[in-house]
């Protein structure tokens, strides 16, 4: 008996050792170059949405910069603040990034009481500007914003536009539309994008608010007609289509997806990111299978991405102030 | 006519060896994701995806949609077996299926359910075929108004469907409404019962509450059961095959069950679930031995299996002709042929006429090889009956913990399934079926949204719903009803108080 007791505990103890030597040469791994194991990539989207697309798309390309490979984890839910907080709170070894989306990630800490803040991130590049557009169906009625606005004034809260969901920025821009023509229009949320072009088709709505590249498709199938652009300048892919500002009206919107690291990720490495993402971007394949998906790529380095988070969040906070989207 | 040598190019290219080859993969893994509870098609799709990065854009499309079609089979296995439902849409396959099983009648439960399926994956390729553009059109022209009448209607038709009493399935019934309520209002961002969680602020997914209610509840009643009388389940296997008379019964619900669900599947939403509730309503209501369902009835297996099976065909209509995904995984797999470069679009079937037919030809493949698989299968799932529970019932849930967990990565959803779980296990006690829960869950919101968008656009009159023909049809029928089983209800008593006069 005693034999057979004394070889458990021998057994246990080498068992034990074992785990505490794991551990200790486990912290060891870290010392070394970054990357030195694969990279998780947070998306607070779920799988099979733009984000997501655009995200593993990009990894694949990145990989091979990155000589590790980056592991998409998709957190969605509550409008993308589940996926946000849990970039905020990883640890910032480098070893976490995310992707983060505007106008959710300022909108949510403004709206109500969330579980992150704009400063919990250090933005590292944007990748996709996807501008919002006011699209009609052909034939419908207005086919020029001044027809529309005409229209509008003549019977204040008739006319209505569909959005993607109250407080995304379709809905917002619209408000911003509404404060700058002085107009009443009514609003009709939708559970997404797709279920507002389906209402905008089936000749239910009137307007549809949308970005860029979801309404591009059945622009180009002769079904929806881009009233006018909510961007600085004429889109390329709707040459003919004039800007808001054109028209005297200063609506500015997009949807912009990006890259972020939780704050405290050291400087050296928010480089080599950079890095790794802006050659990823620049590769030839990458751009035609881009452009193949209708992804309006817009690279933004970390500083100008921080610089335009901030100053659109300077916004957001003022229009919060003064009509507040939800309330 | 021009159809058909269309369909005769598609399957010259559905037949090429590579993509026959990677059809089956995606059959196969579609029937395991079936099978496997709580891992659903969304899921499996999101999973495989990477996978098709260096395919060719055909090959990849035929593959995920396999799988998608792939696991409306595998869904019934278990829920005829083990009374769990392998994916949400199975749900309803448990009530009469896992009864069958246990009078022996497995295998053909088993059988029914994949020539049901077969069935009704044929008939929604062909409509596929000859009418998506026009049925696409058609869809558009439901607006919120058609959605909120055609809500009403699922929910008057569809919630007397409990097997027991009434008044505890519309008790069920009203708790689905509640609960569907939580989260963000869609129309005003208003926070409903989140108790200030966030993660309760997309309100209560239906999926882990149907594998709680469902699963985990048969889990520990089954389990409650091994405790106070162990016994090995015994199930003869001396008819694995349906009788004839039981193949009678059944081809009329396939084909109904298959016509209801490629028109379902034209419908946003859940569709396979509410095809296979609806399915399980019109057998209830056409039965000629209505007493029987509940306990074992093979047409409440055939026609809802045939029905989810062809809500996936019909949800095909509006994925390629309109480039609009109707259904969760619809996005998801309307994402892996996006990154194929594939837009699905009123120009697709012009555009990339290969891929198109490519596509339809390689659905009857799949279907076949679904059909020439499970059959043979039949009598190896029943076997698995014979697997002592106290091994069957953790793996079980195992399998329903882990696909919990991969909808969202999120151990809410974890929480939300055990919790419904135990609920489920006390409904069961007291004799309350979780079924007209569910529907109230699925349909309440839906309702709801569509009824506030309407409002919206009709500011605030309620004389949109009757002054669209549509609208205004289905609510007259949803009224009829109504009155209908009033009158019917009220003869029931008379009846009673007159025997009792007697």
């Amino acid at each position: 008996m005693k034999e057979m007791q004394k070889k458990k505990l021998f057994i246990a103890t080498i068992c034990v050792l074992v785990t505490i030597l794991g551990l200790v040469f486990q912290d060891s791994v870290r010392a070394q170059t970054y990357p030195s194991k694969p990279v998780t990539v947070v998306v607070a989207y779920s799988a099979g949405g733009g984000t997501d697309i655009a995200a593993r798309l990009l990894n694949q390309f990145a990989e091979k910069h990155l000589k590790q490979p980056l592991v998409v984890l998709n957190k969605g839910g509550a409008g993308g603040e589940i996926g946000f907080a849990e970039l905020a709170k990883s640890r910032p070894d480098g070893y976490t990034i995310g992707w983060i989306n505007t106008p959710p990630v300022q909108t949510i800490p403004i709206q109500r009481k969330a579980a992150f803040s704009l400063d919990d991130f250090i933005p590292i590049c944007n990748i996709v500007y996807d501008p919002g557009v006011l699209a009609v169906r052909i034939g419908y009625g207005f086919d020029t914003i001044e027809k529309l606005i005409e229209e509008a004034k003549k019977h204040p809260g008739v006319v209505t536009y569909g959005t993607s969901g109250i407080g995304g920025d379709d809905h917002l821009a619209m408000l911003g539309f509404e404060k700058e023509a002085g107009l009443k229009l009514a609003h009709v949320p939708f559970d997404g994008a797709a279920p507002a072009m389906i209402a905008l088709l089936g000749g239910h709505i009137n307007l549809l608010a949308a970005n860029e590249g979801e309404v591009l498709p059945h622009v180009r199938a002769g079904k929806m007609k881009i009233l006018a652009v909510m961007n600085e300048k004429r889109l390329a892919s709707l040459a003919d289509v004039p800007t808001f500002q054109q028209k005297g009206i200063n609506v500015i919107s997009a949807s912009a997806r990006g890259i972020a690291a939780p704050k405290g990720t050291p400087e050296a490495i928010i480089k080599q990111i950079e890095e790794v993402f802006l050659k990823a971007s620049r590769e030839p394949e990458f751009l035609k299978k881009a452009g193949e998906l209708e992804l309006p790529l817009y690279f933004l380095d970390s500083k100008a991405y921080a610089e335009f988070l901030r100053s659109q969040n300077v916004f957001l906070k003022a229009l919060w102030e003064k009509q507040p989207w939800l309330k | 006519m021009e159809v058909i040598s269309s369909l005769l190019h598609g399957f010259s290219v559905a037949l090429m060896p590579v993509n026959l080859f990677y059809c089956f993969v995606g059959v196969i893994l579609g029937t395991l994701v079936g099978v496997l509870p709580g891992v659903g098609p969304a899921a499996g799709l999101a999973l495989l995806i990477p996978a098709t990065f260096g395919m060719h854009p055909t090959t990849a499309v035929i593959m995920l949609s396999g799988l998608y079609y792939g696991s409306m089979y595998g869904g019934s296995t278990t829920s005829i077996l083990v009374n769990i439902p392998g994916e949400a849409a199975s749900v309803v396959t448990c009530i009469e299926g896992y009864q069958m099983a246990k009078r022996g009648r497995a295998g053909a439960a088993l059988a029914v359910s994949a020539v049901g399926s077969w069935i009704a994956g044929t008939i929604s390729v062909l409509f596929l075929m000859f009418f998506a553009p026009p049925l696409a059109s058609a869809a558009l022209s439901f607006g919120p108004p058609e959605y909120f009448s055609l809500m009403v209607l699922a929910f008057v038709v569809l919630a007397p469907l409990s097997s027991g009493s009434a008044t505890k399935g519309l008790f069920m019934a009203a708790l689905g409404l509640m609960l569907g309520s939580v989260g963000i209002d869609p129309i005003s961002g208003y926070q409903r019962f989140t108790f200030g969680r966030r993660e309760l602020l997309d309100g209560i997914g239906f999926v882990p509450v149907v594998m709680g209610a469902f699963g985990i509840a048969e889990v520990l009643t089954s389990a409650e059961k091994v405790f106070l009388r162990p016994e090995v389940f015994r199930v003869k296997f001396w008819d694995l095959w349906p009788k004839w008379f039981e193949w009678a019964r059944s081809w009329a619900a396939m084909i109904r069950g298959s016509l209801l669900g490629f028109f379902a599947g034209l419908i946003p939403g859940p569709s396979p679930v509410i095809a296979a509730f609806g399915s399980y309503a019109v057998e209830k209501r056409m039965s000629k031995n209505p007493k029987e369902f509940g306990h074992g009835a093979i047409e409440g297996v055939a026609g809802p299996e045939a029905a989810n099976n062809a809500a996936v065909g019909g949800a095909f209509v509006p994925l390629l002709s309109l480039g609009i995904p109707f259904t969760p995984a619809m996005g998801v797999l309307l994402s892996g042929f996006l990154i194929q470069g594939i837009r699905p679009s009123p120009m697709l079937i012009n555009d990339k006429p290969d891929l198109f037919w490519g596509l339809i030809a390689s659905m009857y493949v799949g279907n076949s090889m679904l059909l020439i698989l499970n059959l043979p299968l039949v009598g190896v799932f029943a076997s698995i009956l014979r697997v002592s529970q106290s091994i069957l019932l953790p793996l079980v849930t195992l399998f329903c913990l882990i696909g919990a967990y991969s909808l969202n990565n999120s151990l809410v959803d974890i929480g939300i399934m055990i919790g419904f779980g135990v609920f489920g296990y006390f409904l069961r006690k007291a004799d309350y079926d979780p079924a007209p829960m569910i529907l109230g869950m699925i349909l309440g919101p839906m309702m709801e949204r569509a009824l506030r968008q309407s409002l919206v656009i009709s500011q605030g009159s309620s004389e949109i719903f009757f002054s669209r023909p549509l609208s205004a049809i289905m609510l007259s029928i949803a009224g009829i009803f109504l009155l209908y089983s009033m009158i019917r209800w009220i003869q029931g008593t008379q009846k009673v108080k007159g025997a009792s006069e007697v």
